[in-house]
């Protein structure tokens, strides 16, 4: 153990009576081993008194948590323990139909793109970068980039930990990619998305917007 | 689930979970919430970030309170162990190329202290918690994390050394370093103010 080690451990009360004497004597002959004993007894006092305190949540705060984290300790894990061989098979399946959608997928979305007279969200707009949103307090936030006359206004939404968002010009979801992290305004929030309500509203009144 | 728990609060409480009584739930939520957050907010140093974590640790808690075996530990530490857990996943996360809605619209989210406190003790407060709060900053995540076991949730080495999977031998080392990082982070001003909130 080198000073240091020895002096917290003789702070902590950890040291052996034979380890404790030998540091007793060296503080008393040692203006070194006084100095550095000093400097780790006030740190470790401010810790000790200050850090019980530190970041006190308010019970306002914690109790807001509480119905819907009741609410999702309900609901299924995502994450089953078992799964049967039926189950893998039936995974297996639904993975290869999706692979092979992926190709009538991209065909759709690039002739909705060019039925709206877009031909590249991303590439003609500065569009939104990932917004980090509290699921519990603001569900979804309306943003928009401020460099640039073409404003985007879209609705990011989180997905687990990662993001999309929409365009309400087009009602198209898409991923955050990394080419679309560029600098961005926040323009309002929008109340929490009730259950079962669309985008239509405001995608209706961006068209009249741009008409 | 084995029911050999020997704190007299929290046995019960599984009883009456195990029961299926929901109030037993915000029971033990409001008995460990607020150690969970002042972990998670020692840790990431982040309002937002901490409530997500006490969210994402008591969703998982009361879903798998089965797997918690009383045998291998105290429930304390289980609790921990999937706090710091967490924690290291919100990390994980921030280190994408974000921006923190709360950030962007100066929403005011650093942490509050008690209600009934007077505008000036609860200015000092907020004085202190910015000023450890900083020097917190200056330390490694590994040493923030000891600090926080340690001298926020008043652990012992072997606990801490069970939470972070690490010997405690470890663990009093990284607290030996925070020390010593600490120690150059705190400016004499800081020190100062310090020593007048705690008078």
């Amino acid at each position: 153990m080198d000073i240091k080690e020895q002096l917290l451990a003789y702070l902590e009360g950890t040291l052996t009576p034979a380890q404790r004497r030998e540091v007793v004597r060296r503080l008393a002959t040692s203006r070194q081993w006084q100095a550095e004993l000093e400097a780790i007894q006030y740190s470790q006092s401010q810790l000790k008194r200050e850090m019980p305190a530190f970041g006190c949540p308010t019970h306002k705060q914690l109790t807001a948590l509480l119905p819907d984290i009741l609410e999702k300790s309900k609901q299924p894990s995502r994450l089953r323990e078992k799964v049967d061989w039926t189950q893998g098979g039936m995974l297996l399946c639904m993975i290869a139909v999706m692979l092979m959608m992926v190709p009538i997928l991209i065909k759709a979305q690039t002739a909705v793109l060019a039925s709206t007279n877009l031909k590249n969200i991303p590439a003609t707009t500065n569009t939104p970068v990932a917004i980090r949103v509290s699921t519990l307090e603001v569900p979804r936030a309306v943003v928009a980039s401020s460099s640039g006359a073409n404003v985007v206004e879209a609705v990011a939404y989180r997905i687990q930990a990662d993001f999309q968002y929409c365009d309400i010009r087009t009602g198209l979801f898409l991923p955050i990619s990394s080419r679309t992290r560029s600098d961005v305004r926040v323009v309002g929030l929008t109340p929490a998305p009730v259950p079962g309500s669309t985008l239509e509203p405001s995608r209706e009144a961006a068209l009249e917007t741009r008409q | 689930m084995d029911t050999k728990h020997d704190d007299p609060i929290l046995n019960p409480l599984m009883t009456r979970i195990q029961r299926g009584d929901q109030t037993a739930c915000t029971d033990l939520y409001d008995l460990y919430a607020p150690g969970v957050y002042r972990l998670a907010y020692s840790v990431l140093l982040h309002r937002q970030d901490a409530e997500d974590v006490v969210q994402e640790v008591f969703v998982y808690v009361f879903r798998n309170l089965k797997l918690y075996d009383p045998n291998r530990g105290q429930f304390r530490t289980w609790l921990y162990t999937i706090t710091i857990s967490r924690c290291r996943n919100a990390r994980r996360r921030k280190m994408l190329p974000t921006v923190a809605l709360s950030d962007l619209l100066l929403l005011g989210l650093e942490p509050h202290g008690p209600e009934s406190e007077n505008p000036e003790t609860a200015s000092l407060r907020e004085d202190a918690n910015r000023v450890l709060g900083q020097a917190l900053k200056t330390l490694s995540s590994r040493l923030r994390e000891a600090v926080a076991l340690r001298y926020g949730q008043g652990l012992t080495y072997r606990e801490m050394g069970e939470i972070l999977n690490i010997p405690p031998k470890t663990a009093e080392s990284r607290i030996r370093l925070a020390h010593e990082a600490l120690r150059s982070a705190m400016q004499p001003n800081d020190i100062a103010l310090l020593e007048e909130f705690l008078g």
